[in-house]
């Protein structure tokens, strides 16, 4: 229905958990596809009236209430039904992956690269992988940058977009990326950070936030995130409160039946 | 002025309708020393504390705006359970309640965990003014069906610890160490009340007819309603239940050692003199049918110095004495009074007829529009039922009409026939010969005075 709805491949993730083995059937609606600080969806977001919003977690649906929006229904994110689906194998977990902000298309991010990789090496005891948005992948300057430092650099790969490219394995391969890590970090507060934790790494969120060109603090911003959710905030952070966060912000304790998410869908059983 | 962020604030939210108006101004007067306001208040009910020293505790950074400017004021936001428990003021404005102190980034206080925010941060000695509203207030009984707004993003039904009425809220303010001073039933509109009438005054038979003048007075809610509420208001005093159906109610409290003097029984203050209120009594009347009675009452008012005021600001005593409680009314006072007469279900007298019982005349106005559901159908039946009146009145005249035209045309042709006897003939010539004659004398009067 909307093309943000296969970002990540999420609506690929849920038609699994709904039976559905290859074709993606028609999701009437629109799926919260990030972590964020508003309704859920993207400031761009544009809406048809009438169409239902799906978003991660109660407090995402009383917030989206206030600002007006309707026919809400909080159903968990596609990443709390993976990690559901896929079960945590006895493995080694070894290092740090760091997420360094990123921008998305089109946004260019201000900031000063070398100063976080000395702020990452002062912190982080064991391997570092830096796991960057594909832009900055693809771009030789800001990618050597991290190499040249010692750390692995990889990316999850394309979030697709317009139906297009889409990559119904991008969240299984941050999920199988993320399970190799003993700790998740970024220098912002971001959806990584909560899947990280839900996937079973130790959080941390530091280090130079950077920042957007023209970059504008909506709904409090950054000053609000910092305040907000400040318990996961710092080099080191409590697992036991930012796993009980992150249940409550990925709504991984509002997971719902197979069935009455393929009838919120609009998904019907034989299609 | 900056406002303080506390914590779970709403960057985006503004509450609409804060509460407000006149009365809670008068009541905000007598406060005094280091104040703590909880929850959306108008900027001029903020502005009427006596002290200067006021910090404003708002969920909404939109509407932090609205205070800038006001001396002494600092205005913080975020959700009640952000603020410091710090005994750091004499007085707590919570005139609101606590229905709008929660945030969607907060936790969901219960009412009793709310108020226990509240009496946290009172120093001792300290007093607290809060408001409770009512969910079986007359405004909801004849409230119209609402979908939920934005401010609805949960529904705090179920919560056992609200107090159910003015006498729970008081014993539970009795159980956390305060001393209840005011205890008011708050109408007609919980967010905008025009009228304050403690438990203490609702109590005393002698004070019936300022109490019946002051709810009936006290105007409408706000929105569409189902019927006009002001009709009960005689009703509800005899029943004992202006307090249980009171739209909120409004209780003044303080910790022990607290000095101010109590606030008034019914607010805004007047005068109260012993007796009934004048408009019952012309209803009672009306519907007894006792007109001798009626047209005393009328001539008596009339007549009198209080001719301007309306019949629902006027208490009769014992002794049959008017007391006006307020000044002449703008609207006139028969026509009003005829309005309610016909809309309380009691008789069709009009205005003019009331003015001829009292010994004067008025000019009849153009019927006013009802806005409630009750009046407005009652309006259409009576409209529905005049038609049908018009329509039987049509067809008698119609039925007259052609019976008189059938006696015409029968009177034409016997005219007709008669004036082809010899008889009609010879009257015709004789009829025709004496215009000629007249005509021929004209003739020669007019020669005769040309010369």
């Amino acid at each position: 229905m909307h093309h943000a709805n296969h970002y990540y491949g999420h609506s690929h993730v849920l038609a699994r958990y709904c039976g559905y083995e290859s074709d993606l059937p028609l999701l009437r609606g629109y799926l919260q596809h990030g972590w964020n600080i508003g309704d859920g969806m993207a400031p761009d977001h544009e809406f048809t009236p009438g169409i239902p919003s799906f978003v991660w977690s109660e407090r995402t649906r009383r917030r989206a209430w206030s600002m007006g929006r309707r026919q809400l229904y909080v159903t968990g994110s596609p990443w709390a039904y993976l990690v559901a689906m896929e079960p945590d194998e006895p493995q080694t977990r070894e290092g740090t992956i760091y997420y360094p902000f990123h921008g998305w298309e089109g946004q260019h991010v201000q900031g000063d690269h070398d100063r976080l990789i000395d702020e990452i090496k002062a912190t982080e005891t064991g391997p570092v992988t830096v796991c960057l948005y594909w832009q900055e992948f693809r771009t030789p300057r800001v990618r050597r940058r991290y190499e040249e430092a010692g750390f692995r650099v990889i990316c999850h790969g394309y979030r697709g977009g317009w139906w297009k490219d889409l990559d119904p394995q991008f969240l299984a391969r941050q999920l199988a990326e993320q399970r190799r890590h003993q700790r998740v970090a970024s220098n912002r507060l971001c959806s990584a950070v909560f899947y990280g934790v839900l996937a079973g790494c130790e959080p941390a969120v530091y280090g130079d936030p950077m920042q957007l060109d023209g970059e504008k603090d909506l709904f409090g911003g950054r000053g609000r995130i910092r305040r907000q959710w400040a318990d996961l905030h710092g080099a080191e952070v409590d697992p036991d409160t930012a796993r009980a966060i992150t249940v409550e912000e990925l709504g991984a304790d509002r997971l719902l039946s197979p069935a009455e998410l393929r009838h919120l869908l609009n998904w019907k059983k034989d299609a | 002025m900056t406002a303080l962020l506390l914590g779970g604030e709403m960057p985006h939210w503004s509450d609409s309708s804060p509460v407000g108006g006149d009365v809670l101004r008068e009541v905000l007067r007598t406060v005094g020393g280091d104040t703590l306001v909880v929850g959306p208040h108008d900027p001029e009910l903020v502005a009427a504390i006596g002290s200067r020293q006021v910090t404003v505790l708002l969920r909404g950074a939109l509407d932090a705006e609205a205070y800038e400017g006001l001396p002494g004021v600092q205005v913080c936001c975020g959700s009640l359970e952000k603020l410091a428990s710090v005994p750091a003021y004499d007085t707590v404005v919570a005139l609101d309640g606590l229905d709008r102190t929660a945030s969607t980034e907060g936790a969901d206080l219960s009412w009793s965990e709310g108020l226990d925010r509240l009496l946290r941060v009172l120093r001792p000695g300290g007093r607290l003014l809060l408001g409770h509203a009512n969910p079986l207030g007359l405004h909801r009984l004849y409230g119209t069906a609402a979908a939920a707004g934005d401010a609805d993003w949960v529904v705090t039904a179920g919560d056992t610890t609200r107090p159910a009425g003015l006498f729970e809220l008081c014993e539970r303010l009795h159980a956390s160490g305060l001393t209840v001073s005011r205890d008011y039933a708050a109408y007609p509109d919980p967010v905008r009340p025009t009228t304050l009438l403690s438990r203490t005054a609702l109590a005393d038979p002698e004070r019936h007819g300022v109490l019946t003048s002051a709810l009936r007075r006290a105007g409408l809610p706000a929105g569409p309603l189902l019927a006009d509420p002001r009709p009960l208001a005689a009703e509800l005093l005899r029943h004992g239940l202006a307090t249980a159906l009171a739209p909120s109610w409004l209780v003044v409290a303080a910790f022990p050692s607290h000095q101010a003097p109590p606030l008034p029984a019914i607010l805004p203050a007047g005068p109260e003199p012993a007796g009934r209120c004048l408009h019952d009594e012309l209803l009672t009347a009306a519907r007894r049918g006792d007109r001798p009675a009626m047209r005393a009452m009328l001539t008596a008012w009339q007549s009198g110095d209080a001719a301007g005021v309306p019949a629902d600001a006027i208490v009769v005593d014992a002794a049959g004495r008017l007391h006006p409680l307020t000044g002449p009314a703008k609207d006139p006072v028969l026509h009003r009074l005829a309005d309610a007469l016909r809309d309380e279900g009691q008789g069709d007298e009009t205005a003019e007829l009331l003015a001829a019982m009292a010994g004067t005349e008025v000019a009849p106005l153009p019927v006013a529009v009802p806005e409630t559901l009750r009046e407005g159908s009652a309006a259409h039946d009576r409209l529905a039922a005049r038609v049908t009146d018009l329509q039987s009145q049509l067809l008698w005249y119609e039925s007259r009409t052609a019976t008189l035209q059938a006696d015409l045309a029968r009177a034409n042709r016997i005219i007709a026939v008669l004036k082809a006897t010899p008889g009609g003939r010879a009257a015709k010539a004789v009829l025709d010969g004496a215009r000629t004659g007249k005509r021929l004398a004209r003739a020669a009067v007019r020669r005769i005075k040309a010369k």
